[in-house]
């Protein structure tokens, strides 16, 4: 039988964890094992990452491109383009690319995100080629029409509705960003306003594919079973020849100062939630060490079930039925970190503000367990391997890095970083960050009816 | 000549056999109900514990008594400490989660052999001696009725929950897993106990870093005491749909050609419609007697026509991209973001579903398209080409559909709830090669009625 585990017995166990991903280090944990880089004399980056588990293997293509990168006027057009990657090139009709893919039993998709745009196919090993041919295919012969392009848009104009007007939290969030940053980084929606959208022309996405979708732009990611030699020879076979060239690309940032108002708003929610947005500076790899000891600090207020916003602020205290916080933690232009919580009957926005923020200030006064930051630190480990399961996962991982310039080796150095935080460094970007920062009120109460 | 023959089709065996490698699913000591599917390529063990008991076995009163029980187990307290706490301190992921027909325990942890007798203490304490404690009850009900609300207000489970409550109307598929807020309101710490002591029977499977002993070792060690293993052989219904309709299930006419708009201030119409499947009762399972008493009856997924069904929805709207749904309704006309058909494998009942969502003033514009395209596939007209595509492609796809840990542990799971051989890789396989234009033909007359329930949700 066991018994509950005290700070010895956690050190013990954190110890274990460690062991067993040090006897699996060969298998597939660490990535410097199992990856090769290099690039392609027309600039292309090239990262192989070996995982034979299983017959698939997922191809993806980042381009260092996204809502990050536009400015008013033209908002969403990466992820418009995105769409249109799908509408046929000088070789393939519209839809022929998918229909290929999913001929051969395979899966593909794409997404924008504020700093890349990615498309990834994932097939059986033996259709590998096919993938890479097809996507290099499309770096350089996209075809862009304008019927295709108008009814895209209404489908883009669909998946606005669908993810954010009709989601009053996400509506929210496009509002925070906007009041924090304006039409700048990430105060940009990724899916554009509903005022560009309409905007957008040919002309217009012809030319961002241009500037962006070149290879010394893009990153080629292949994980899972592959014949080295044999993708090696197919990339050069299919991508050496592109010479597209990335034009210059720089935004004048127009002059923001963050708006720190409160933001009231009546939706369709069914209880009153209160969201607490403070600025999150840019990652830097000088600013590394505190922006994972923001991690921790985050994931101990409310990274699980057992963290102190749920302990105190809902099972003690009782004021709210739920708590979240959403942050990013390596974001390429300044972001938020956002705490928010749906308030329980009976609790007034303002107390469970106050609620959140007392739990900053007790860990800066009373400290921290040495149960307390061994848990989450064995909670993150354990997190980080959970994610090797997956291969799209995986490169998911190193694309969302690379693309922001990121190496991909600091996922490796992770668990190392990690452990080196103390709780004195937590302590301080508690402080440093929370306590002594102002921040953007949100109250989002149900529509009065 | 005749031997050059011979070589061809031995090269062409061969390399099917090279390309199709599945997975190895063991009995764990050769009892049918506790799979494995060994993987030591990562320090992982993912494990699920099926119950045979869902939402379908409550009464009216008790609706939603069972969800009640799943969120509240790992509110409550061992050795001082909650339960879903214990789990997080090894950095352990437990989900507990109820569906119509079943519910479900899934765990997942890094395999030591510290952590494997930890798990297995909890589960053992949850299977055998956890009582709910008041306080716990009292605020998961508060935060069940506070969902029940929210859920008023999502149009995509609001449109779920009317087609379901419209279509199964008078059976015990009506009513939402999660309950109504009348019925949460007076369920009380009785009930909550009185339930613990019914979790019903119990299937086990495992993925991961772990061999058949080991696994065999663990089911022992949890199961320890757990009293009530035989107590729903032959379980079909509660004792309140037993008395009301003798435990049949009948769907009413005027239920299936319902037509019901749900008003909500929303920019997007959310339109469903659900399409009955009759799914023969007789099995080739049931006849060969290889199927398990306490097992479904009209599962879809056992039926003799399942793989025309499948590839037919395949090509209609159940692959993305280039299905006929996604073709006409978004990359033709722009009319929706998503749009897609699927089965719905209930056990007593199959559905076909159509989903899609569209701004307010597309929306009759896009019930017409949805019904008009939904008459020419009842007609099936789709091509023999389309029909080998779609059995290759669902084919090639079959094996990258367990690439990773869980999903393959989903599929294992699936495999043991309904009873599936332990070759169902290669009886997929064979049952997709037998699909043609005429079988699907001959599955759409003895499947589908003329009969749908359209629901819509939004501002129109």
């Amino acid at each position: 039988m066991f018994r509950i585990l005290n700070n010895n017995d956690f050190i013990t166990l954190i110890l274990i964890v460690i062991l067993c991903i040090n006897s699996y280090a060969n298998a597939s944990i660490k990535f410097s094992d199992r990856i090769e880089e290099y690039y392609l004399d027309n600039g292309l980056k090239v990262i192989l990452l070996e995982d034979k588990r299983g017959p698939a293997v997922v191809s993806s293509t980042w381009y260092k491109v996204g809502s990050s990168y536009e400015y008013e006027g033209i908002t969403g057009i990466s992820h418009l383009l995105e769409h249109m990657m799908f509408k046929g090139t000088t070789k393939y009709k519209p839809g022929e690319f998918s229909r290929i893919i999913k001929n051969l039993g395979g899966s593909e998709n794409a997404f924008t995100g504020r700093d890349f745009t990615g498309y990834y196919q994932k097939v059986h090993k033996d259709h590998l080629e096919e993938c890479i041919k097809m996507e290099s295919d499309r770096m350089v012969n996209l075809l862009l029409k304008p019927n295709e392009l108008k009814t895209e848009l209404e489908v883009v104009k669909e998946e606005r509705r669908l993810r954010t007007e009709d989601n009053p939290i996400a509506l929210a969030f496009e509002e925070i960003l906007l009041q924090s940053f304006g039409y700048n980084g990430y105060g940009i929606p990724i899916v554009g306003t509903n005022h560009d959208l309409n905007k957008l022309t040919v002309s217009d996405v012809q030319s961002w594919y241009q500037r962006f979708y070149t290879p010394k732009n893009a990153i080629l990611i292949i994980a899972g079973n592959f014949d080295r030699q044999k993708t090696k020879h197919w990339i050069e076979k299919y991508y050496s020849a592109i010479t597209k060239v990335s034009e210059n690309h720089q935004i004048k940032p127009t002059r923001h100062k963050i708006d720190y108002n409160t933001i009231h708003k009546y939706s369709r929610v069914s209880e009153t939630t209160i969201l607490m947005s403070f600025l999150n500076p840019k990652y830097s790899k000088e600013n590394k060490m505190e922006h994972y000891a923001l991690d921790l600090l985050l994931e101990l207020m409310d990274g699980g079930y057992s963290s102190r916003f749920t302990k105190s602020i809902i099972d003690e205290k009782k004021l709210a039925l739920e708590t979240f916080i959403s942050y990013e933690s390596y974001p390429k232009e300044n972001n938020i970190i956002t705490l928010g919580g749906i308030l329980r009957d009976g609790t007034k926005p303002e107390i469970l503000q106050d609620a959140i923020l007392d739990e900053f200030n007790k860990l800066i006064n009373d400290g921290i367990s040495d149960e307390e930051l061994v848990q989450i630190k064995s909670r993150l480990i354990a997190e980080n391997i959970y994610k090797f399961d997956s291969l799209f996962y995986q490169a998911m991982n190193i694309g969302t890095l690379e693309t922001k310039n990121i190496e991909w080796n600091t996922i490796d150095q992770y668990l190392n970083d990690i452990d080196k935080i103390t709780k004195q460094d937590i302590i301080e970007v508690a402080k440093k960050y929370i306590t002594s920062k102002k921040f953007i009120f949100t109250i989002i109460e149900p529509e009065k009816i | 000549m005749k031997y050059f023959y011979s070589i061809i089709i031995f090269l062409l065996v061969s390399y099917n056999k090279n390309v199709y490698s599945y997975p190895l699913i063991q009995e764990i000591k050769y009892n049918p109900d506790y799979l494995l599917v060994e993987r030591q390529s990562l320090p992982i063990i993912d494990m699920n514990i099926t119950f045979d008991i869902g939402s379908k076995h409550e009464y009216p009163a008790s609706f939603g008594l069972r969800n009640l029980v799943f969120r509240l187990i790992p509110q409550q307290k061992y050795k001082n400490e909650k339960i879903i706490h214990l789990f997080e301190k090894i950095g352990a992921l437990a989900n507990f989660r109820v569906g119509k027909d079943n519910s479900e325990i899934n765990i997942r942890f890094i395999k030591s052999e510290y952590n494997v007798n930890y798990v297995i203490e909890i589960l053992n304490y949850i299977l055998t001696e956890l009582k709910i404690d008041e306080e716990t009850l009292n605020f998961e009900k508060e935060k069940i009725i506070r969902e029940i609300k929210g859920n008023k207000l999502d149009p995509s489970i609001l449109a779920s929950q009317h087609a379901n409550e419209t279509f199964f109307s008078g059976t015990w598929y009506q009513h939402p897993v999660i309950g109504y807020e009348d019925t949460i309101k007076y369920l009380s710490k009785n009930d909550t106990d009185a339930h613990l002591l019914n979790f019903g029977n119990i299937e086990i499977n495992f993925v991961g870093a772990l061999n058949n002993n080991e696994a065999a070792f663990f089911i022992s060690r949890i199961l320890k005491n757990y009293k009530n293993k035989e107590k729903y052989n032959n379980f079909r219904c509660s004792d309140y749909w037993q008395t009301e309709n003798n435990c049949k299930f009948t769907l009413l006419n005027n239920s299936m050609q319902s037509r019901e708009r749900v008003k909500l201030n929303t920019s997007q119409t959310h339109i469903l419609i659900y399409i009955p499947l009759y799914i023969s009762t007789s099995t080739w399972r049931e006849k060969n007697k290889t199927h398990k008493n306490k097992s479904c009856c009209a599962n879809i997924r056992l039926d003799k026509y399942y793989y025309e069904l499948l590839v037919a929805n395949y090509i209609f709207g159940g692959s993305g991209f280039g299905s006929t749904l996604m073709h006409e309704i978004r990359e033709k006309r722009g009319l929706a973001y998503s749009v897609y058909s699927y089965l719905i494998p209930y056990n007593d009942f199959g559905v076909l579903a159509i989903n899609m969502q569209t701004k307010n003033q597309n929306s009759y514009k896009a019930i017409n398209l949805l019904e008009d395209l939904l008459k020419k596939f009842k007609n099936v007209n789709f091509t023999d080409d389309e029909i080998e595509k779609a059995k290759n492609g669902i084919l090639n796809s079959f094996e990258l559909r367990f690439d990773t840990n869980r999903k393959l542990l989903s599929m294992l799971t699936a495999i043991n709830t309904f009873n599936l051989e332990n070759n169902y890789f290669e009886e997929y396989k064979r049952g997709l090669m037998k699909v043609d234009k005429r079988s699907i033909e001959d599955a759409f007359l003895k499947k589908i009625s003329d009969d749908y329930t359209i629901i819509t949700v939004g501002e129109f």
